[in-house]
């Protein structure tokens, strides 16, 4: 089993009750790409913290270069060349990018003082190795995301780091930065470095993947090599359950019946010159790139901007959207982007998030809550969108990211909207729910509703929308429609 | 040239030491004794005891949030050191008193440090715990009650280390030996945070705990750390306090944290941010305790004080906190 740089050996990990890892074993090797992927909760991020020395696994051992360890702390990890980048970079905005360069290696090295002449050198090696173009002296507060992935990928490259994992490192980077992100991996394979790459986007895991291992559950179900496994097999093996799509081609909608239209709306600093119109039951998408305008689009529609210049169209008729209660009123729902900031009550139960949006409905004329009812709602809406657990005194943060994004949804359709905006809905929800909440998108536009999707993945966009408005630096740059909704078109007209 | 210009007008320092100025040029030209020899020497004097307890305050607010428990600390150590090393019949050097005050400090430094690094419970919460036990073992089992104090330790707070006379009216200004105890402290803890893994630690602590734990700084230790050494320093404060004073009022301290954390937070640190330091603690106290002072030469009624100082410590943290958020750079995608 020692022919891997890294190799973990039947580890198991459990928390209170939960069996988190049970008897996981896999195995990476130098200069090899190797994605860890499953949906969330599977266990890959416990995993990863194991190998990280954040958590001591119950039993099993870990191998580097040969060598047996029962468990680690953080800093022998590094020090034996791990190093993972997370999600949010773990970087220090306060301090500046030498120190955050260097800082990891001088508390690896123990020493009590620091030196910044030695960190210095430290960093500047670490830009070198990737040819980062930046200020030493800078923030980390002031950099630009991009910019941070770098820095926290450079970081990861000063110790002569031997595997690099990157938890799902991707996940706030446009298109354009995930290329660069990708030949600087690329980069690191000829080096002779392993590489786990952490995610549940598909087009990349193929793309740069030699080997996939996949969890669920927190068993080890399939370690492969890339080419042994197809975009289906890999659904299955991550869902255990064949992911079927009810609806092959998107839904077209009814286009003599003009449920929204903009006519050339401009929003300061954000978007101009936007017309765009919406059928009823029908998916329309609005792609593009972080920062083209598409969120603050949607936002507009639900109310949350203030119109500089030009109209919104409800059936025909000019209407101001002025407030989000205004948005309410006219019946038009949103799911933000950031469900955990903007969506949800984290702290309360299912039921009072499902409830809020609508609660003079659930209320008397009096103005009193009927608790009851609010339950029995919620309690369906649990069995319609089939959100587990499958408790409605749940606290909306114990659920996973898919099951999360369901309450969001059912909030809004429980106020039943007539036109439904969806920001990035399934940004961060792993495959299975995925489906789930795109098969029930289709339902409720083929019954009449008419939503709207802005959205950066292009998959996702293909996969739901029959017309598409893809935007571009605040403008629309293509307006695409039935066979002309291709990923190519998409890249294109977004980047 | 114009890039530097930004840089400078872009921090809250800046802001702050302007605010000062202006001030004192207000108080100057009013009372004609504020840019004085006597008017700044009363001014060190002013600020010397608040600018040790800065120290503490920043050192929590730093990695954690604030401290309001060492207002109780410093009262508590000093009392205990007062009443058993106070009086006529000590003669013996003065290194025995501070050590054993700085070591009580230490104690319940640890206290603080011990429940934060374990426990994770917010700073405000745990000191205000740590505070009404602090003090409560002083008022009960210790009985504490003002007492004059004698022999080494009066004699320690009386000594002074600059006398000026101001030729213009004749009035004298001293400025206390202890003044020297605030410089090396201030040097020891700069050392500490700009050239120890411990004080680059409690930065990365600051800002991002989970992130320092991945970096493999032992968070739990350097929070451990951190307020024993500000319990420590606490004491040490208590101490000068008491013997300047040349008596035991063990009330006289409490209350006096809102002050410190208004002081600090008013000079450019972040609560639980990692951002500000020592100079921020100066500039800030400086600042507070020149207006406190000042305000009656200024003409505002004395009832008036608390509501002008309050007016100043919100407005000053409202302007800070916004410029500090509109560059912070975290802004939401999309």
């Amino acid at each position: 089993m020692n022919d891997g740089v890294l190799s973990v050996e039947n580890i198991n990990k459990s928390f209170g009750g939960v069996h988190a890892l049970k008897d996981v074993s896999m195995q990476i090797r130098g200069g090899e790409v190797h994605c860890l992927s499953g949906e969330n909760g599977s266990g890959k991020s416990t995993l990863i913290k194991i190998i990280s020395g954040y958590y001591k696994p119950d039993s099993g051992k870990i191998c580097v270069d040969g060598n047996e360890y029962r468990e680690m702390t953080p800093a022998e990890s590094i020090n034996h060349g791990i190093q993972v980048i997370y999600q949010d970079f773990s970087l220090f905005p306060n301090l500046s990018v030498m120190e955050n360069l260097s800082i990891n290696a001088e508390a690896a090295r123990g020493s009590k003082i620091i030196s910044y002449k030695r960190m210095r050198e430290t960093a500047l090696r670490a830009v070198e190795k990737i040819n980062l173009k930046i200020d030493m002296k800078a923030k980390v507060a002031d950099l630009s995301v991009a910019d941070r992935q770098m820095t926290a990928i450079a970081r990861a490259l000063v110790h002569d780091a031997k595997v690099i994992i990157m938890d799902e490192a991707t996940a706030s980077l446009t298109r354009n930065e995930v290329n660069c992100l990708f030949k600087v991996i690329h980069q690191l394979k000829e080096e002779g470095v392993a590489i786990v790459f952490v995610s549940h986007k598909l087009d990349e895991v193929f793309e740069i993947s030699d080997s996939i291992t996949i969890f669920r559950n927190g068993m080890n179900v399939v370690s492969c090599k890339a080419s042994e496994i197809n975009e289906e097999r890999f659904s299955y093996y991550m869902t255990g359950r064949e992911i079927q799509s009810t609806q092959e081609k998107p839904l077209v909608g009814d286009s003599s019946r003009i449920m929204l239209e903009t006519k050339n709306l401009t929003v300061e600093g954000a978007f101009e010159d936007v017309s765009i119109q919406l059928y009823k039951g029908e998916i329309f998408g609005i792609a593009g790139q972080l920062g083209s305008g598409r969120t603050e689009l949607a936002m507009t529609l639900f109310g949350m901007a203030d119109i500089k210049s030009g109209e919104i169209l409800m059936e025909g008729n000019p209407i101001k959207i002025s407030s989000v209660q205004k948005a309410k009123q006219l019946k038009i729902g949103y799911v933000p982007e950031d469900r955990l900031t903007e969506g949800l009550f984290l702290e309360q139960a299912l039921v009072e998030n499902v409830a809020v949006t609508h609660l003079a409905d659930l209320s008397s004329k009096a103005g009193f809550y009927h608790k009851k009812e609010a339950e029995e709602e919620t309690t369906q809406w649990i069995d319609t969108l089939s959100i587990s657990p499958r408790n409605r005194n749940n606290l909306a943060q114990k659920l996973s990211g898919g099951n999360q994004q369901k309450v969001v949804l059912a909030k809004w359709l429980a106020c039943n909207p007539s036109i439904l905006i969806l920001n990035g809905p399934t940004v961060g929800v792993d495959i299975g729910a995925k489906q789930d909440i795109y098969d029930l998108l289709n339902q409720y536009a083929s019954q009449g509703m008419s939503i709207i999707i802005a959205s950066d993945d292009i998959l996702e966009i293909k996969k739901l929308c029959n017309r598409v408005a893809v935007m571009k630096g605040g403008k629309i740059n293509a307006f695409l429609c039935g066979e002309e909704v291709t990923e190519q078109a998409l890249i294109e007209a977004s980047i | 040239m114009m890039p530097i210009m930004k840089k400078i007008l872009n921090r809250t320092e800046t802001y702050v030491i302007l605010t000062a100025l202006l001030f004192g040029i207000a108080v100057e030209a009013v009372s004609g004794q504020f840019f004085s020899n006597t008017g700044m020497i009363n001014l060190a004097r002013a600020v010397m005891v608040y600018l040790v307890f800065g120290i503490t305050e920043m050192l929590s607010l730093t990695c954690a949030g604030p401290d309001v428990s060492y207002p109780a600390l410093a009262s508590l150590s000093a009392f205990i050191t007062a009443s058993w090393f106070g009086s006529a019949s000590y003669q013996g050097s003065i290194i025995v008193p501070f050590l054993v005050c700085m070591a009580i400090g230490a104690l319940g430094g640890m206290i603080n440090g011990y429940i934060m690094a374990r426990f994770d419970f917010p700073s405000l919460i745990v000191t205000l715990g740590t505070s009404s036990v602090f003090s409560g073992i002083m008022y009960g089992p210790l009985k504490a009650s003002n007492t004059i104090l004698h022999g080494t330790m009066a004699e320690f707070g009386s000594i002074n280390m600059i006398a000026v006379t101001n030729p213009e009216n004749g009035l004298k200004a001293n400025l206390p030996a202890q003044f020297l105890i605030v410089t090396v402290l201030y040097l020891i803890v700069f050392f500490l945070l700009r050239y120890t893994m411990f004080g680059r630690g409690l930065y990365a602590i600051g800002s991002d705990k989970a992130a320092a734990e991945r970096s493999g700084f032992k968070t739990g230790r350097i929070i451990f750390l951190a307020y024993t050494l500000g319990g420590t320093i606490a004491a040490i404060g208590g101490f000068m306090y008491t013997c300047n004073v040349g008596a035991i009022s063990p009330s006289d301290l409490m209350g006096g944290e809102m002050i410190i954390i208004a002081a600090c937070t008013l000079g450019g640190i972040r609560p639980g941010a990692g951002i500000g330091g020592l100079f921020n603690v100066i500039i800030g106290v400086v600042l507070l305790i020149m207006i406190q002072n000042n305000l009656l030469m200024l003409g505002i009624p004395l009832y008036f004080q608390d509501v002008f100082t309050g007016a100043i410590i919100l407005l000053g943290t409202i302007v800070a906190i916004n410029s500090q958020r509109s560059r912070n750079g975290i802004k939401k995608n999309g």
